[in-house]
């Protein structure tokens, strides 16, 4: 079970003097329970890769198969396959309306058509999961939260739908850094309990070092990258090509090495790249000796 | 969907027309308004169509986007044209149960008809080779008279401004919101009437939250830039009439001159 995007190719304003082609020939493959993450810069066309997972946008040519099903295909199979792909937007807590906390959590399980206690007890759930005490906040309006809870509200609102794959779209983009470190532990917690396929879009390499297994990087709407992390951030050329930044000891290691000493840029955590300074400085010292 | 709107849609070219002095153009068209309704003869119309022509020529925008721009009237141009075609008494051509068609219909609808388009397609004139900003300034220039009077100019030409500026947000802020109620289960295309207007609120919150958010953060960033309306403010491109405005000018005053010389001779 898994999500293939087969040859996916998307143009925007299609015959009008605005055309503009987002994806081209994207293939790849999402298997289940996996943390994948979508690197790439403003305009490399994540956003509308991620809207296609769910249906949200037709591809203008090529197929998105979600457990089998086409999501773009006719009759009622599709509504499950889009219905198990959970998409949590860039700053989702404009998307808010009701009137009480819950009554915004409830609304897509509502929509699902669950029964009223499957309900209370997915609600409830949704909000232990982003760290809002139930009795505490239900019965508040969305709109007297903070900025930093009104995500987080937005987000229980698609993990009470309980998808199979979630879908996020920089999730901590404008958020301070300690809602931001909660949020990421809590979406790491999520995958733990490993039900749940994550798929996230980050501008943040050192997140996506520490989060997923396996990233994608877009440029111009082409996959220019696909693999594991440490593997795709040691080619900083890449990274630079597609205009993003490599993580920031990567970025620590590449500046000593070409305003200091040679030193090898392949570390990933501070102890490795430490000890390796440290060899490499105590060689030079004996050698100057 | 939402990409069809051709309500002040500007396009940029180099042709004379994007070069008259915008108060120039407002001034035109509006001449060009009262003929149209003041015109009631054949020969007024091949004036006013050949007129209507060659703007449209010298504009150098594709006749298409005029031809769109007549779209969204069409139903409103047919359906004068069937009631005068019904409506007006004389001999009739054919019979339709009460109603017949008369030939002075036929003459009468079909002038409307060309009365209309004729109207369209001069706004379309104006708003295709004028720029939105730029036609608010002119608005503003031209008001300027009135404020003796009471007439707020700056500020009326200012909301037109940031309303004009806030069409293309607001219409990607729906999208946005439509597709995220559309992944929480919100259905807009099956079900019955009732239920499909359940999800009309869940689509209008937002985006007023959304529109109230942005006119607080826009007043904020105007203050912080010390707007204080238009007492005293300059402008760095002053509106300057040249030597075309003027030719034109003169131009449009002959063409009025020889309309109301055929409505003298009753030609």
């Amino acid at each position: 079970m898994a999500i293939e995007i087969k040859n996916v190719t998307y143009t925007y304003m299609k015959k009008t003097p605005y055309e503009k082609i987002a994806l081209k020939d994207v293939s790849f493959t999402i298997p289940e329970k996996n943390f994948i993450a979508v690197a790439g810069h403003t305009g490399s066309g994540k956003s509308t890769l991620m809207q296609h997972l769910n249906g949200l946008i037709a591809p203008s040519y090529g197929q998105i198969i979600v457990d089998g099903i086409d999501v773009n295909s006719k009759g009622s199979a599709k509504l499950k396959a889009r219905r198990s792909v959970g998409m949590v937007f860039q700053y989702p807590e404009q998307q808010l309306f009701e009137e009480t906390i819950f009554a915004d959590i409830a609304f897509g399980p509502k929509n699902f058509g669950l029964s009223e206690t499957q309900i209370a007890e997915r609600v409830k759930k949704a909000m232990a999961f982003v760290d809002l005490d139930y009795k505490q906040y239900k019965d508040l309006s969305p709109f007297s939260l903070s900025g930093g809870q009104m995500r987080r509200v937005a987000i229980a609102g698609i993990i009470a739908l309980e998808p199979k794959y979630l879908v996020l779209d920089e999730p901590t983009a404008g958020l301070d850094p300690q809602a931001k470190r909660s949020l990421l532990r809590n979406i790491k917690k999520l995958y733990n309990e490993g039900k749940t396929t994550i798929i996230m879009v980050s501008h943040n390499m050192d997140d996506i070092l520490e989060l997923a297994g396996r990233v994608i990087v877009l440029n111009d709407g082409q996959i220019l990258a696909d693999g594991n992390p440490k593997d795709v951030f040691r080619q900083v050329n890449l990274l630079h090509k597609a205009g993003l930044e490599p993580p920031q000891l990567i970025q620590l290691l590449e500046r000593i090495k070409t305003e200091v000493f040679d030193i090898s840029v392949d570390k990933f955590n501070v102890d490795d790249a430490a000890d390796a300074i440290y060899a490499e400085w105590r060689r030079r010292q004996k050698h100057a000796r | 969907m939402l990409d069809d709107i051709m309500i002040g849609q500007f396009f940029p070219a180099d042709s004379l027309l994007h070069r008259i002095d915008a108060r120039v153009k407002i001034i035109v068209l509006f001449i060009f308004i009262m003929a149209v309704f003041l015109c009631d003869t054949r020969a007024d119309y091949i004036v006013l169509i050949l007129l209507n022509i060659i703007l449209m020529y010298i504009s150098k925008i594709p006749i298409s986007m005029y031809l769109k721009s007549l779209k969204p009237m069409l139903w409103i141009i047919l359906f004068t044209f069937i009631i005068h075609l019904f409506g007006d008494a004389g001999e009739p051509i054919v019979k339709l149960w009460l109603f017949s068609a008369t030939w002075n219909g036929l003459f009468e609808g079909t002038f409307i008809t060309i009365r209309l388009f004729v109207l369209i397609l001069m706004a379309s004139i104006l708003t295709f080779t004028t720029s939105p900003l730029v036609l608010t300034d002119a608005l503003e220039s031209l008001l300027n008279p009135f404020k003796i009077i009471g007439v707020p100019a700056h500020e009326l030409a200012m909301m037109m401004t940031i309303a004009l500026r806030f069409i293309p947000t607001l219409i990607g802020e729906t999208d946005k919101i439509i597709k995220a109620q559309k992944s929480r289960g919100a259905d807009f295309s099956s079900g019955n009437i009732v239920k499909r207007m359940s999800f009309v609120m869940p689509i209008l919150i937002p985006l007023f939250v959304g529109a109230f958010r942005r006119a607080d953060e826009l007043a904020l960033a105007m203050e912080a830039r010390c707007y204080r309306g238009g007492q005293g403010r300059t402008r760095m491109k002053e509106m300057k009439l040249e030597r075309l405005d003027f030719f034109v000018s003169v131009l449009v005053i002959i063409v009025v001159i020889v309309l109301i010389i055929f409505k003298i001779k009753g030609i």
